[in-house]
């Protein structure tokens, strides 16, 4: 219990309230004061037998703080006083001195804090006061209840005593009652009340109390109270049609245990609660309270779900049998559980995903790609995604290869299934696959070696050696059909698979070992079927997407990649684009462009001159038309002269041709160039400001790499 | 075939339109969009509206307010899906448009059209919710990639000078217009350069240059940026979105950028107005504000339960 002891004096001036102007009656020293009863006495600094205020603290005063140093109130006669405290751990003091009366000796009396809010005014906060008893709902007090629900929200004391007896008195059922009741006689204004009660018990933000409402004797009660929302007169939802009809608890596996059957459906309430019927309402703070009841839950669920001796085995069992109904359910099941697991952190998700696996997961995937629904298939791709999206390796069997039934299984889905979605969901699951970053990532033991050896080395060589398995068995088959003739070209199915396709190459030329991957595109066709991808028989989208694959292994600024470019005259294709769309302002004009501002801006980088040449030897009458073309043939024109300037000079030492890339880069001097890498459109950013001056190195030769400049940059276009 | 008028209808009374169809829409819309250029040329007069955000309501109230498409010519800066329950149904509802009357309605790009923001800010998780996979959405972003990244509206009779519109603002990367076209911008929102910087970069009244935004991407631009790209450019003013204005538009830099907001009452709570811009021929200006109101709608706005709950 609170023990109530006198103040010590504190420095203060004494106001009081005449004729609406506040008259300063003196300074002194203020204490509270018990004997005699509670009181103030404040004492004149300069004399202190003369009393400057006694005021007695009694009956239902309100007192006010406001800013930090002043107490102000009305007696019960009416005079108002005012107390400035010079110092506000003074003021602090007498607060607590009101808080303690208030606590034990006179609970009538209230304390709150006026705190002024920017321009909208004033806040009031009760600090301490009188707290109300409690009632439960009838057809007459809804309004008053939920005054008092709205007062309990600012007082702490308050809303204790108020949770427990919502929580212990049975006050819900009462106010369901009260619903029902209210409803058949269609008074709507209590209707309202209650919807408007119900909402601020959300907003006390109490798991025990959202607990309550999600009960299987109150959630329906609940679910129709918020279906009457005073801010929407005319329109009413229908929660609880919804709840008793459109949900559907479907048992795919008998689950044994009552608990976890019974969580499953409150965290369902929970979500419904949160996502629909509040979702407009829901401010940050109840938005998070439920959503961690929510996760709380599922946790507990999955735990379950990956223990239970049980649970999984009877659930995978079902594709040993063959019930094409239960078993396309069982799908969603497992789709629903993977996405919440995604929530999860990485341990406990990786430990969930490699339940399924070894509980049989295999076979449901199995019995999803042969089976005619479309949602099946979808499904299962959409959780393969999910799974080696977390850990690439979780689906292998031996650490370090690739399970090629898998990947071959995705790539039938990429390369046959008519569905673009399917296709595009497969495209995600390849790629994330063959994703060396994903591979890096992955929970999986990499090795028994002792912890201190070299991570590298060993995730190189994880690397490599899972990456070989794919180049052996599965690429092949994967890009094959850029070598093959294209029999319906324009097509929305050939557009959507060669994109990919397209997509996927330039994935693995850039991101794997250059030197394994290179040698796997250029010993096929690949490239050449790219190049004629860009031909007019093919649709727009697809066009651009040989395009772009080929820009970027442009970017590649690879030498050997370069020459075969050139060697096989693949440009071509993107020659002939350009002329097409060469007075169309669109997309495709600007990709095309793009590349040419590529080149035009790497063109001291010996790949980008060897393309430069390339182009204008072949393509200058196309090159001619646009602006940035015509900056290309300036500068290839330019070089020549130099050169043979240069050649006119240096006749007896060179013997070679000049200006043959390849051979050039035996005798000429280290070529200044201006990027270290290619760079495109890059941006110019005061804050971000790009010095570079590295080297790098190329064919055996160090070549400097000089200041980028920005403004040159912009100059340029 | 695709029957536009049938999906319209169904689209705003929220009905669940059929996946294939919506693949259907999202093709037709690519076919579309690569027509357009980055920067695309569009002649007054024009309507020009800023962030919807999924407020489907609110957006057919728009259409109510300032007319239907084709009988006024829209512009819209981006940002139709995340926040509001109906990202769907509102970018379908413009795709539809879109591909009835493409010289009627133009659509620019926003931040929230990337499949990184939209996994995080509502339109995935309503798409999962809609249709039990992720397919709807990928077809939606593949054709956010698409979207042009700004509009040029230039006036025939009015010689101080044409509108830019992006969704966020300037770059520091450029000094002219014409720069933007050697972009390739079938891609995701790259985290910075050119691309990035028009949609998400802020008017900043109180910094002269250049600053760091606080966003995380893009930059905020100062009153002598704004003002050299005006002049450089021969612009009379930048139109742009991205911020919530109470208001419902808000001009700075002596009129030389305005930021048009039009989704009123933002997430159902802001307590905001909403307001679009309307150029005459002449360029001259025209706000009209309209706050949020349910008409004619089928039901309060709210998200859609999940379709299936297993145990």
């Amino acid at each position: 219990m609170d023990v109530v002891r006198p103040t010590s004096p504190r420095r203060v001036k004494v106001y009081t309230l005449e004729d609406d102007k506040w008259m300063d009656r003196g300074t002194g020293y203020c204490s509270g004061m018990l004997e005699g009863g509670p009181h103030f006495l404040v004492r004149n600094e300069n004399d202190t037998s003369e009393t400057l205020l006694k005021a007695t603290i009694e009956g239902t005063t309100q007192y006010q703080r406001q800013q930090d140093t002043l107490i102000v109130w009305t007696d019960s006669e009416g005079n108002d006083y005012a107390l400035s405290f010079q110092e506000p751990d003074g003021c602090l003091s007498l607060c607590e001195f009101l808080i303690n009366i208030q606590h034990s000796v006179e609970p009538n009396i209230s304390l709150v804090a006026v705190i002024s809010n920017g321009q909208d005014g004033e806040v009031t906060e009760v600090i301490a006061g009188p707290i109300p008893e409690p009632c439960f709902p009838t057809d007459s007090n809804l309004g008053d209840l939920l005054e008092l629900l709205n007062q309990g929200a600012k007082s702490n004391k308050f809303k204790e005593k108020l949770l427990e007896f919502i929580e212990n008195e049975g006050f819900l059922t009462q106010l369901i009652e009260t619903f029902h009741r209210n409803e058949e006689n269609r008074h709507l204004v209590n209707l309202y009340y209650l919807c408007d009660i119900v909402k601020t018990l959300v907003f006390y933000n109490d798991s025990a109390i959202l607990d309550t409402l999600v009960n299987d004797d109150t959630i329906d009660g609940v679910a129709g109270i918020l279906e009457y929302d005073s801010e929407f007169p005319s329109y009413k939802t229908n929660n609880r049609e919804y709840l008793a009809e459109k949900t559907s608890f479907k048992e795919v596996v008998p689950l044994h245990n009552e608990n976890i059957k019974s969580l499953v459906k409150r965290t369902f309430r929970l979500q419904f609660l949160k996502d629909v019927v509040l979702a407009r309402l829901l401010d940050d703070a109840s938005f998070n309270c439920i959503s961690t009841m929510i996760h709380l839950n599922e946790d507990q669920i999955l735990k379950f779900i990956r223990t239970d001796p049980e649970f999984l085995p009877s659930l995978f069992g079902l594709y040993d049998k063959h019930d094409d109904a239960k078993s396309r359910d069982g799908i969603k099941l497992i789709n629903q559980f993977t996405l919440i697991a995604k929530k999860f952190q990485p341990t406990p998700r990786s430990d969930f995903y490699r339940s399924l696996i070894e509980n049989g997961l295999v076979k449901m995937i199995q019995f999803a790609f042969k089976d005619s629904h479309t949602e099946s298939r979808i499904l299962a791709t959409e959780l393969i995604v999910t799974i080696i999206e977390h850990d690439v390796l979780l689906f292998n069997k031996k650490n370090s290869e690739m399970d090629t039934t898998l990947m071959s299984i995705l790539v039938d889905v990429l390369l046959e299934e008519p569905n673009y979605g399917l296709k595009t969901q497969a495209f995600e699951a390849i790629k994330a696959l063959l994703d060396p970053a994903n591979l890096a990532q992955s929970s999986m033991p990499i090795d028994s070696s002792p912890s201190n050896g070299d991570t590298n080395i060993e995730g190189s060589m994880l690397e490599s050696k899972y990456l070989q398995s794919f180049y052996q068995n599965a690429a092949e088959n994967l890009f094959g059909p850029l070598e093959r003739v294209i029999t319906d070209p324009a097509c929305k199915n050939t557009t959507v698979t060669y994109s990919n396709l397209c997509e996927l190459l330039n994935f693995v030329a850039r991101e794997h070992d250059r030197n394994t991957s290179k040698e796997f595109i250029l010993n096929h066709r690949y490239l050449q079927g790219i190049g004629e991808i860009q031909s007019k028989r093919y649709s727009l989208q697809l066009r651009l997407s040989a395009l772009r694959c080929l820009k970027s292994i442009i970017m590649l600024d690879d030498e050997d990649y370069t020459q075969h470019l050139i060697r096989n005259d693949i440009l071509r294709g993107t020659m002939e684009m350009l002329r097409e769309v060469n007075n169309q302002n669109n997309l495709a004009n600007s990709a095309c462009l793009s590349v040419l501002h590529l080149i035009l801006q790497n063109r001291e980088l010996l790949n980008f001159k060897a393309l430069q040449k390339y182009l204008v030897a072949n393509y200058s009458h196309i090159l001619r038309l646009n602006y940035i073309g015509r900056e290309l043939v300036t500068a290839e024109d330019q070089f020549v002269e130099e050169q043979d300037a240069l050649q006119g000079e240096t006749t007896e030492v060179s013997a070679t041709s000049p200006d043959i890339p390849d051979t050039a880069e035996q005798e000429n001097p280290p070529v200044k160039t201006k990027n270290s890498r290619p760079s495109e459109d890059e941006t110019v950013s005061p804050a971000k400001e790009r010095k570079l001056n590295s080297f790098i190195m190329k064919a055996g030769k160090v070549f400097q790499i000089s200041n980028y400049s920005e403004e040159e940059e912009v100059g340029e276009t | 075939m695709l029957h536009l008028d049938k999906i319209i209808e169904d689209v705003c009374k929220c009905k669940i339109i059929p996946e294939n169809d919506i693949q259907e829409l999202c093709f037709l819309a690519q076919e579309l969009l690569i027509q357009e250029s980055n920067i695309q040329l569009i002649d007054p007069p024009i309507t020009i509206c800023g962030d919807i955000h999924g407020q489907l309501h609110d957006l057919l109230r728009l259409f109510r307010i300032a007319k239907e498409p084709p009988t006024t010519k829209y512009l819209f800066l981006g940002d139709f899906v995340d926040r509001g329950f109906y990202s769907l149904e509102t970018f379908l509802l413009l795709l539809c448009y879109k591909i009835r009357y493409p010289d009627r309605i133009y659509l620019i790009r926003g931040n929230h059209e990337s499949r990184q923001i939209t996994s995080v800010y509502g339109f995935y998780d309503e798409c999962m919710r809609k249709y039990g996979s992720a397919n709807v959405w990928r077809y939606c972003c593949d054709v956010f990639d698409y979207l042009s990244l700004g509009a040029y509206i230039m006036s025939g009779t009015n010689s101080d000078g044409g509108v830019l519109c992006v969704h966020g603002g300037l770059s520091p990367a450029i000094e002219t217009i014409d720069e933007i076209s050697l972009i390739d911008r079938k891609q995701e929102v790259p985290h910075d350069g050119l691309m990035c910087d028009l949609l998400w970069s802020d008017p900043e009244e109180n910094i002269p240059a250049w600053a760091v935004s606080p966003r995380g991407a893009g930059y905020l631009f100062g009153y002598t940026e704004a003002e050299r790209f005006l002049f450089k450019n021969n612009l009379s003013l930048i139109a742009r979105a991205h911020q919530l204005v109470m208001e419902g538009y808000k001009e700075v830099f002596d009129g030389g950028l305005v930021t048009v907001w039009s989704a009123p009452n933002y997430c159902y709570r802001c307590g905001n107005v909403a307001a679009v811009l309307s150029l005459d021929d002449n360029l001259n200006r025209n706000y009209t504000v309209f706050d949020s109101i349910l008409q004619d709608c089928s039901e309060i706005p709210s998200k859609k339960p999940v379709a299936d709950y297993f145990l």
